[in-house]
């Protein structure tokens, strides 16, 4: 009984171990891909510390002494939320029926498309960069409480 | 398959591993009717749904983690795996239908009649699909956008593959299928970053119309989200029915529309009273000509009737 169970192994194998080793090495191959790009799957996490990262800029910024912010610094703030902007909707992609996130995508959205206007226009009053920035750290610690 | 092969462990995309088999013995006859069994290629489909499968899975999540970091449209990334999942897995399907030697042309033939049928039931269905994977593409309009599609008006809060969802300024939800909004006429107010504000104020007609105009002008240029460049315009219009018309164009943000709206009616407003321009009511100037009146008539004729009975 044993020997024959055996022999019907062995010869299953020689009939399909090809086939079966290819699938194996095929798993394996995308096994490491996915280990590979685990770090494209902590978004909830990533994005979080890059708000947290972003808040205590913005909020120097509308605190300057001397009340100027300048394009170059307006451009950072604007670079930086739309890798936010970029990690959050990755997150609300397996997220997208809470609310909460919702929410937070759409302070993110709101602080991007305020940072684009800004920057877009072509006469600003004076003061109105520190308001913009001001503005745009009060929806990101919106997005911040949402999403913790 | 021959006895004479060469004994291996396994072999790897065609790569063979050798192995001195040993000294059993194995009848030619037995191997060939356990090979034949059919339990075998049931085994192997079985085997080969389950890692084909793992194997998809695996697949489609390396897919999904690659374009979540594009900027593609989560949309257009979930239509994407979708399509590969299908894909594949009606792939796998007919793999592993022809390791049952199942003949794959008439089933082949049956799909295609099948899919044309189907095609047919929902090609309404297609046609909003189709459409949408063109909007998310070409991006007439993205999320936070309010823009006014034929006669609906509000802000896009998603784009899904089959509609459009657009949220009203009174709170409403309105649900617009893909093929209407691709077809309708689409007015995006928030694509440009700076909007003209028309406005038209009435004077009275004995106003100076010099100093309206200044007066006008400077309360424009009061009001915070007006911008300075371009600098507003105000110039006479038209003399109207009742009023003379002073046309105000001035220009803002485009997320500061009504802020400069309302702004500049009651800074308009506040400088009229300040010096005292008056805002006409509608009015309508009647003139006799050729007329006598009729007190002066009634006097004459009893003047000539009290004459004749003299």
């Amino acid at each position: 009984m044993t020997d024959r169970l055996l022999l019907y192994i062995r010869e299953f194998w020689r009939f399909a171990g090809d086939r079966i080793v290819n699938w194996l090495v095929l798993i394996l191959f995308l096994l490491v891909l996915v280990i590979a790009t685990r770090g494209y799957s902590n978004t909830l996490s990533s994005t979080m510390r890059k708000i947290r990262r972003l808040l205590p800029r913005l909020n120097a910024l509308a605190k300057r002494r001397d009340g100027k912010v300048r394009h170059k610094d307006i451009r950072r703030a604007y670079s930086s939320s739309l890798m936010i902007q970029r990690l959050i909707n990755a997150y609300t992609y397996d997220h997208r029926f809470d609310i909460k996130t919702r929410d937070a995508q759409s302070s993110v959205n709101s602080a991007v498309k305020m940072l684009e206007s800004f920057m877009l226009a072509k006469d600003v009053k004076a003061g109105s960069g520190r308001t913009v920035v001001r503005n745009v750290a009060k929806l990101m610690e919106n997005a911040l409480e949402q999403l913790k | 398959m021959t006895l004479g092969d060469y004994p291996y462990l396994f072999s790897c995309f065609g790569a063979r591993i050798l192995l001195m088999d040993g000294n059993q013995e194995i009848a030619i006859e037995e191997i060939e009717a356990v090979m034949n069994a059919s339990g075998f290629s049931l085994c192997l489909v079985i085997i080969t749904m389950v890692l084909g499968l793992l194997a998809i899975r695996l697949f489609l999540t390396v897919v999904k983690r690659l374009l979540l970091v594009s900027s593609l449209d989560n949309a257009l990334i979930r239509f994407v795996t979708t399509s590969i999942r299908v894909l594949l897995v009606v792939t796998l399907v007919l793999y592993s239908m022809s390791l049952l030697e199942i003949p794959l042309t008439s089933m082949i033939a049956v799909l295609s009649a099948a899919g044309v049928a189907i095609g047919l039931a929902i090609q309404d269905s297609i046609a909003n699909v189709a459409n949408g994977l063109i909007m998310i593409g070409t991006r007439p309009f993205k999320v936070g956008d309010y823009v006014r599609i034929g006669d609906d008006e509000g802000t896009i809060e998603e784009l899904r593959l089959m509609n459009t969802v657009l949220s009203t300024v009174d709170n409403k939800k309105l649900i617009l299928p893909n093929k209407t909004v691709f077809t309708s006429r689409i007015e995006n107010f928030n694509t440009n970053p700076i909007r003209r504000i028309d406005l038209v104020f009435t004077v009275d007609y004995d106003t100076d119309l010099s100093m309206a105009l200044d007066v006008t002008r400077k309360a424009c240029m009061s009001v915070p989200a007006v911008l300075a460049k371009p600098a507003p315009r105000v110039e006479f219009y038209e003399a109207a029915a009742s009023s003379l018309n002073i046309s105000a164009w001035c220009w803002c943000a485009t997320s500061e529309y009504w802020n400069a709206y309302f702004g500049i009616q009651r800074a308009v407003y506040d400088a009229y009273m300040e010096h005292k321009i008056q805002i006409p009511y509608d009015q309508l100037m009647v003139s006799m000509r050729n007329a006598k009146r009729p007190a002066a008539k009634r006097a004459a004729k009893a003047t000539a009737g009290q004459e004749e009975r003299k």
